[in-house]
């Protein structure tokens, strides 16, 4: 496989971007409109396909275009070059409040399964595809739904999801449960289930819906703190609050206000009689 | 001696990606050759279905240093593990190959339930005319005639009906005519309008506009348009036409029997129904049939709408105004005419002028 090693540094904490620093004649992909700032001397070019150069036949590349665009990325591929004599820089952000995770495929067996959309940029040579999710009901309730991305090769890819973002190692046998959603990528050795809650008191008032997502290992899993669904329900939730001084505080003063008055006339009456 | 396959083990203390190891079984006891040497016995090892896919086989035992499992690399090397695997095994790795027979058997069932919706719909998207057809004659005729009598009793109300006189005894003479041998009880009338039309209501109830009788020329021109107007009723035009429009509920309604909701709708659809080019034209086609069988002239229709269509462009030709391409229509008239062998008709036996003076006001505009 061909592949560049890539020299980076992340930064920010919250509104994160990672720069990528090139050396002559290396190459970077990324999905078109995540470049921050690039320097001169770098070679900015689409391609349709995913960048990898492994197929010149406009077709085929067209063919995988169309597969990466049913994965939540675009069919077009950015791909940065250092045509410099001189070490580059190109920087990448990502779209939403969260984290950059960088991840070397090498390490995790040359295949991450990731959530749709959250690859960021890579080193060349980190291909992009479809990976269907085969279980119907975890496709149905899973929280991923049945397609994400699968990323190939064994260069570093950065994959970006909201929230904080934490990298969590399970061992042969072990399993963990985790709010459906919240999971970012997983190696493919991960067993990706969905567990009912169990209890219909806890699935109606729990809060956390009917099911969880079971990972059992072994393997790597990486976990978002916050999806983007829950932050923009809670978003969407405030701003239409915030037209009227509604909500459990305004119910409460305007019970305050009845028992105040109710007491007043009781009281009142009793000083009558 | 069993072959061995090419296994990657996991465990805590190991790499992320798995170490890449050899593995062989040698009687009940499970050998593990590479970058690890370890022994296993069969009894301890537990099976395991995992990875994303569900597709994996984990062969997982418990050491002092947690749990050790490993999953062959590819196809090749599951096939050799589930070959060579002792008999000890066997149940497990069974219902391990079964679970993934069953994941694909589910997509494959869901794939057919898929496909066939898209069968159910496509084919009745090919056969709905031939479904509203169907709808359409099993239809009872006296539901028919007590649409068409609602609709009849709707018209009454307005008061601008005329049942009797010369005008009605012209439109009767003629129609009667053309609906030899006909199913229905044809009722006809003529109503107090000043507009160009005619129409149909289901059961046999022939209405005909007084312009319509002041604008034909000769009372062929009048037979053309009544020859018209009786294969909407014969060929169910209205019926159709409704459970084109109103569907599934229609259907019900009408072939339940529960009339009397319908029959509102009906009357108040009847003025302003409009039929689809396909059956204006075939109720075009087999009036001149039923022209030619009664023995009228059949250019009496063709006459007619082309005078409308020159003379009188200003005048609300409801009758011609609600078909898009009257021309084309007209044309198809006059070429089936021309179709039809050459013969002599004679005229029809009316008083003409004295059936238009019956019906004609002074307020009319005068063609």
């Amino acid at each position: 496989m061909d592949m560049d090693p890539i020299d980076y540094s992340i930064h920010g904490d919250d509104l994160q971007y990672v720069e990528v620093r090139l050396e002559p004649g290396r190459r970077a992909v990324s999905e078109p409109g995540a470049m921050m700032y690039v320097d001169d001397g770098v070679t900015v070019s689409s391609e349709v396909g995913d960048g990898s150069g492994r197929e010149t036949h406009f077709l085929a590349r067209l063919w995988r275009g169309v597969r990466r665009s049913f994965s939540g990325e675009s069919l077009f591929t950015s791909t940065y070059a250092n045509d410099a004599a001189l070490t580059r820089r190109v920087a990448f952000a990502a779209a939403s409040p969260g984290q950059i995770v960088p991840v070397d495929l090498a390490a995790v067996g040359g295949e991450l399964i990731v959530q749709r959309g959250a690859f960021l940029a890579g080193a060349r040579g980190v291909e992009i595809g479809i990976a269907l999710q085969k279980r119907i009901r975890v496709g149905l309730f899973g929280g991923e739904g049945f397609i994400m991305q699968r990323l190939t090769g064994n260069g570093v890819a950065f994959v970006h999801a909201s929230g904080a973002l934490t990298e969590m190692r399970l061992a042969p046998g072990e399993s963990l449960r985790v709010d459906t959603g919240c999971l970012v990528a997983l190696q493919n050795t991960v067993r990706y289930d969905i567990r009912y809650v169990g209890r219909l008191k806890s699935a109606l008032f729990g809060g956390e819906g009917l099911f969880f997502a079971q990972l059992s290992g072994p393997g790597t899993v990486w976990l978002q703190s916050m999806p983007l669904k829950r932050l923009s329900q809670t978003m969407l939730g405030s701003a239409m609050a915030a037209g009227k001084p509604r909500g459990v505080f305004g119910i409460l003063w305007a019970l305050a206000v009845v028992v105040f008055i109710v007491a007043n006339i009781l009281l009142g009456g009793g000083d009558g009689s | 001696m069993n072959g061995p396959f090419a296994a990657t083990l996991y465990g805590r203390d190991l790499h992320a990606a798995g170490v890449p190891v050899q593995a062989r079984f040698v009687g009940n006891r499970l050998q593990i050759d590479g970058d690890a040497v370890l022994e296993v016995a069969a009894d301890q090892i537990r099976v395991d279905t995992g990875g994303f896919d569900h597709d994996r086989v984990y062969l997982g035992w418990d050491t002092p240093a947690g749990r050790l499992s490993i999953t062959p690399v590819d196809a090749a090397a599951r096939a050799t593990l589930l070959g060579t695997a002792p008999a000890l095994l066997d149940a497990a790795l069974r219902r391990h190959v079964r679970g993934n027979r069953r994941a694909r058997a589910r997509w494959i069932v869901l794939g057919g339930i898929t496909a066939g919706m898209i069968l159910l719909l496509a084919s009745l998207w090919w056969t709905y005319g031939a479904v509203v057809s169907w709808a359409a004659d099993h239809v009872p005729t006296d539901v028919e005639a007590k649409l068409g009598a609602a609709t009849l009793a709707e018209l009454k109300k307005g008061g601008k009906l005329i049942e009797q006189g010369p005008a009605v005894d012209a439109v009767r003479e003629i129609g009667t005519k053309l609906t030899q041998g006909s199913r229905y009880r044809y009722h006809w009338a003529v109503l107090d309008e000043p507009s160009i039309n005619a129409f149909a209501a289901p059961g046999g109830q022939v209405v005909v506009h007084r312009g319509l009788i002041a604008a034909a020329k000769t009372p062929e021109e009048l037979a053309g348009v009544l020859a018209h107007e009786v294969q909407h009723i014969e060929q169910r035009h209205t019926l159709k036409s409704m459970i084109n429009g109103l569907g599934v509920a229609t259907l019900a309604t009408v072939v339940l029997g529960d009339v009397s909701a319908m029959a509102g709708v009906l009357a108040y659809q009847v003025g302003t129904l409009r039929y689809s080019r396909d059956l204006e034209a075939e109720a075009d086609r087999l009036g001149l049939d039923a022209l030619v069988r009664a023995k009228i002239a059949p250019d009496g229709m063709a006459h007619f709408f082309r005078t409308l269509e020159k003379e009188a462009p200003q005048m609300p030709i409801a009758l011609l105004s609600s078909h898009p391409a009257t021309g084309a229509r007209i044309d198809a008239i006059e070429a089936g005419i021309a179709a039809r062998p050459k013969q002599h008709y004679e005229p029809l036996a009316i008083d003409w002028p004295a059936v238009q003076a019956s019906v004609s006001k002074d307020s009319d505009p005068k063609p």
